[in-house]
């Protein structure tokens, strides 16, 4: 296996299109193992949510690619962390309120624990070190929201991670395999859900390897995530994921956070904290 | 954006022919084709097509214009001296790029489907369908018409195909949203763009 390409951020999305992906041999490149290995992703939450669907909709996508890999991934549902741990999963998608993730976190350090649900900012602040933020703080979207009033004043938008009439970035084909797979459409904890899916097995995949601490370390420091937003997407040091935010009026898209003219260079954090709580 | 690029292709093609000195070029939302004039750089024709053109190439020979109208899953065929629409045959979901082989086969990638369709534009039959990863679109063929490169968007791979026996080889990690792909001239290098993960490796 290939060392993992470096990436950078590119000043313009229109010219990352154009940069080249070099590649040195095609001949020679290794293909893994012939019987596949299991990754087991547990889920930790209600079974008939959109975070659910959302989350199988991750695992049919990583299995899409792990099939060309020797990678075969299984969502396990699990009733508790102790489950989870049992099951030997490589990571956890939990869907539950903000009260109940501190002990799932902190009762299994090795694990990468995401939570898909909930947008309290002090979940952040508190920078647990094997606690992941898919989805969006409450102080990110209400960034978002004052970055648009500057522009928009008197807009009625919401801040939201996703929507079921995103179409840039293939978005368009996202929700259309969602709603095929679901019957739903997708919404924020669906979108997070399967991101955080995705996130995990794309770093299975370029560190060929699920063992969880090597697994966590990789999200930390080296994650580059696709979440069909336009974007490299990664996590800061207080487990949230930086992604821009979709501004929605009356059911439709009207704009997108960071905003741009009025952010800094639209920098993604500008939207909501980076800093832990002393 | 894509328009752009689809001119540039073909433009490039056409002139190596040093006969037509003419762009074809698909328009996405116009559900038509622009016939440029290079030495004017006037349209000279606009031919309805169908439903979202997307991906165009040439027959080896010269002989026709191939256009994947996506929204109508086929690719249709136009005669490079009349200008006219000349037929069409299937072409499997939503097509979206293509390449032709130098034996005259189509080797197209569909977009919803993750596979990657043969055809033999001759008896407009189906070849063989090959598997590859979420939102295939790029397609090239080697110089020496033994290898196949298939991008998978939402997979972000490059997927090596080896000709004629149609199996997936190898399925190389790239950076996100690998889209176009290209053979160098020599058979030996490949490149492809990376609309997100903007690497070079």
């Amino acid at each position: 296996m290939k060392s993992i390409p470096t990436t950078f951020q590119a000043p313009s999305r229109w010219l990352t299109h154009l940069l080249i992906v070099l590649l040195a041999t095609l001949a020679t490149s290794p293909t893994w193992a012939a019987t596949p290995v299991t990754v087991r992703i547990a889920f930790i939450g209600p079974a008939d949510g959109d975070a659910h669907a959302g989350a199988q909709q991750g695992i049919k996508e990583a299995n899409a690619q792990g099939k060309f890999l020797g990678l075969a991934y299984q969502l396990v549902a699990s009733a508790d962390i102790g489950a989870a741990r049992a099951a030997k999963a490589s990571a956890v998608v939990v869907d539950a309120d903000a009260a109940a993730l501190p002990a799932i976190a902190a009762a299994a350090p090795e694990l990468p624990v995401l939570n898909v649900r909930a947008e309290d900012d002090a979940l952040r602040t508190q920078c647990v070190g094997n606690l992941f933020h898919t989805i969006p703080s409450q102080a990110m979207r209400s960034d978002a929201l004052a970055q648009w009033h500057k522009k928009q004043p008197g807009s009625q938008a919401t801040a939201q991670a996703w929507h079921a009439s995103a179409e840039l970035y293939a978005g368009s084909q996202l929700n259309k395999r969602y709603s095929d797979a679901s019957g739903r459409a997708m919404n924020d904890q669906a979108w997070a859900a399967w991101a955080a899916v995705k996130l995990v097995s794309d770093t299975v995949a370029r560190l060929h390897a699920s063992e969880p601490v090597g697994l966590l370390g990789a999200l930390r420091k080296d994650l580059a995530f696709d979440g069909q937003k336009g974007v490299d997407m990664s996590f800061r040091d207080n487990g949230q994921l930086r992604q821009p935010l979709l501004l929605v009026e009356n059911g439709k898209i009207v704009g997108e956070a960071p905003v741009r003219g009025i952010a800094p260079n639209s920098d993604l954090d500008s939207l909501g904290n980076t800093a832990c709580a002393k | 954006m894509r328009i752009l690029v689809l001119a540039l292709l073909l433009g490039v093609t056409l002139d190596s022919l040093a006969a037509s000195g003419r762009v074809f070029v698909t328009n996405e939302k116009g559900d038509s084709v622009s016939v440029i004039d290079t030495k004017t750089n006037q349209v000279v024709k606009t031919i309805a097509i169908g439903k979202r053109p997307r991906g165009i190439g040439l027959a080896p020979d010269g002989s026709a214009i191939y256009v994947a109208v996506s929204g109508e899953n086929h690719i249709a065929v136009l005669d490079p001296a009349t200008l006219e629409v000349k037929g069409s045959f299937p072409s499997g979901d939503d097509p979206e790029a293509f390449a032709v082989h130098k034996n005259g086969n189509i080797y197209i990638s569909n977009e919803n489907d993750a596979k990657a369709s043969v055809i033999d534009p001759h008896t407009g039959k189906l070849v063989t369908e090959i598997e590859v990863g979420i939102e295939p679109e790029g397609v090239a063929i080697s110089p020496d018409g033994t290898r196949a490169i298939v991008t998978s968007e939402s997979t972000n791979m490059l997927h090596i195909i080896a000709i004629p026996e149609h199996t997936v080889v190898n399925s190389i990690l790239v950076g996100a949203r690998p889209r176009s792909a290209t053979f160098s001239a020599d058979g030996k290098l490949a490149y492809a763009t990376s609309e997100i993960g903007g690497e070079v490796k």
